[in-house]
């Protein structure tokens, strides 16, 4: 039950991630990942200030500049992006370009902090007491968060702007809506909800420093490009998954194996992606579905 | 300057060795390989255990090799799946994996094996000039050769019509594994080559090398013919400078900018390859 808890609440956790992920996979045909070190800078800021450690915990001053720089390019490419994409008739370059400038981000912010971390250790705090009351915290509140996005998404008609926008943006000016002000929009959101996800994730760490984003960014990047619908209780189900198998596999083999284990499942999940587009576009379940409705029928097509 | 640039020579060896079929897949496949990495770990550690002179290094080694040819066997049927039924992107997206997973195996063997202090290796005494003569003599032919082939032209059609493909020739499935093979060849032997040249076969290795490898496909993927090569030395050239100018602290951080930069310059100048584009 106790790890039950703890994988339920990081996978809440990483789901809010996962959610702004692919709503920039729907509405810029590309994952954005430099919104990661944006929203990782943002949360260190936040948090770091909660508990003043000893001299050798982050100065989270020597953030703010790595984190305009990060601002300033998510700005700057956001608008490329969707063009570059239909350019080079691909999301293989542009993927690339941004992971690229996302590990840029990441460098440049280890390097500014010297890798220190923040120690958090928020299940200690005298508001919270224990670490079940601290999970629970969490799972309550990024199931009001996801709730929260999802009904604003809808009621803004945002998800269905994003089925028109991802591929052939004129669709959607013949709808009367600007597109490039919906991709901004999306673009806020997204950077609303992996804030909050991510400083969900931190809370529920001991200590947490730049370069440990990674344990949020994989099982997310994971989980958002093996979805082909935004739908939040599949994104919960498919993190809470992840996260549980991720947790039993380093319960059983060597805490040092995690990175190798995440790594595992990503490559997993993007098989599960390839397989159920292979199963879509080759309309194998429907012609098994047709098949198992065919023979369940047929006993009563038999009778006169 | 030109005796510290000779050093630098056997820099040259990895992306020169890996830049065919990291070109092929690029120009032709619309696929970027980051996860190189993992077949060519392999082939370093076979090369250092083969040659480790001390009896328990050769162990060490030979354990780590056992570990990575398990997952080289794995890997080599999840590229080959990837290929055969995914999108470009797809590839691209497992060799990320590839490129988080491989260091963090080597890693662990190294923490569990050696408690962190690495394998101890004997340093080659091997001329790096003729060998990296030799390497772009390999690459230019192996370039010359793959295009002899009908290899380019399958992977073009597979890339730009699946279906068609199917149609015409059936499943893709053993143009993939052709193709793995070539790969699995070239980039083990890479990483033999990058055991000549190296004496540090520690987990952070393999993955700047690998980025490396793709910014060197990827300045190389709109030349033809011998101008192939300009790619590598062009990419070899900016890490010496990079090396040579920047602090320790930063390399990480101008090496990935260096390749955001190459591949800002690749979009901005490719033609127009969608319809909606150009529209």
């Amino acid at each position: 039950m106790e790890n039950l808890l703890d994988f339920a609440s990081t996978g809440m956790a990483i789901a809010l991630v996962a959610l702004s992920l692919i709503l920039l996979q729907r509405s810029q045909g590309i994952v954005i990942l430099e919104i990661i070190p944006l929203s990782t800078a943002l949360v260190l800021i936040a948090l770091g200030s909660l508990r003043k450690g000893s001299a050798s915990t982050l100065d989270t001053a020597t953030l703010i500049i790595p984190l305009f720089a990060c601002a300033a390019l998510v700005v700057m490419f956001q608008p490329l992006y969707a063009k570059w994409r239909l350019r080079v008739a691909g999301e293989s370059t542009t993927l690339l370009l941004s992971f690229a400038s996302m590990n840029c981000c990441l460098s440049a912010m280890t390097a500014t902090t010297s890798n220190r971390s923040i120690s958090l250790a928020l299940a200690d705090s005298y508001l919270v007491g224990t670490k079940d009351r601290l999970e629970w915290a969490v799972i309550a509140t990024a199931g009001v968060a996801l709730t929260g996005i999802m009904l604003y998404l809808r009621q803004r008609r945002l998800v269905a702007a994003l089925q028109l926008s991802k591929d052939d943006f004129r669709l959607l000016q013949t709808f009367g809506r600007d597109p490039d002000q919906v991709r901004r929009h999306v673009l806020a959101v997204a950077i609303v909800a992996c804030t909050v996800g991510m400083i969900l994730f931190v809370s529920l760490q001991e200590t947490f420093s730049v370069s440990n984003c990674y344990a949020v960014l994989i099982p997310s990047f994971a989980i958002a490009i093996s979805q082909n619908r935004i739908r939040a209780a599949r994104l919960v189900t498919a993190s809470v998954l992840l996260i549980t198998a991720e947790g039993f596999l380093t319960q059983h083999t060597s805490e040092l194996l995690r990175a190798v284990h995440r790594a595992a499942l990503f490559s997993f999940f993007i098989l599960i992606g390839v397989i159920s587009q292979r199963v879509t576009s080759t309309a194998i379940a429907l012609k098994w579905r047709r098949r198992f409705f065919g023979f369940a029928r047929r006993p009563y097509a038999l009778q006169p | 300057m030109l005796s510290s640039l000779n050093g630098y020579t056997a820099l040259l060896l990895m992306p020169m060795a890996c830049v065919p079929v990291q070109r092929l897949y690029l120009k032709e496949g619309q696929r970027y390989d980051l996860g190189a990495t993992t077949y060519v770990s392999a082939g370093a550690f076979v090369a250092a255990a083969a040659f480790a002179p001390v009896p328990a290094d050769r162990d060490v080694a030979f354990r780590i090799v056992i570990v990575l040819g398990i997952a080289v066997f794995a890997i080599f049927l999840v590229r080959v799946f990837a290929l055969t039924f995914g999108r470009p992107a797809d590839f691209t997206l497992i060799s990320f994996g590839q490129l988080w997973a491989t260091p963090a195996l080597i890693g662990y063997e190294l923490q569990s094996l050696t408690r962190g202090s690495g394998l101890p290796l004997q340093s080659v005494v091997a001329n790096s000039e003729p060998v990296a003569l030799g390497a772009c003599v390999l690459a230019a032919s192996l370039v010359y050769l793959l295009n002899q082939t009908t290899l380019p032209d399958r992977l073009i059609a597979l890339t730009e019509a699946p279906e068609q493909y199917r149609l015409l020739f059936g499943s893709p499935f053993r143009l993939a594994l052709r193709l793995e093979a070539l790969a699995f060849g070239v980039y083990f032997a890479a990483g033999t080559l990058l055991r000549l040249t190296m004496n540090d076969l520690s987990a952070d290795t393999f993955g700047t090398e690998t980025v490396w490898c793709v910014l060197a496909a990827a300045l190389a993927a709109r030349s033809t013919q011998a101008w192939v090569l300009a790619g590598p030395v062009a990419a070899t050239l900016v890490r010496f400078i990079i090396k040579s100018l920047v602090p320790a602290r930063f390399s990480t951080l101008t090496v990935y900018a260096a390749l955001a930069l190459v591949l800002v310059l690749v979009i901005t100048h490719a033609q127009e390859a969608s319809r909606d584009a150009a529209a």
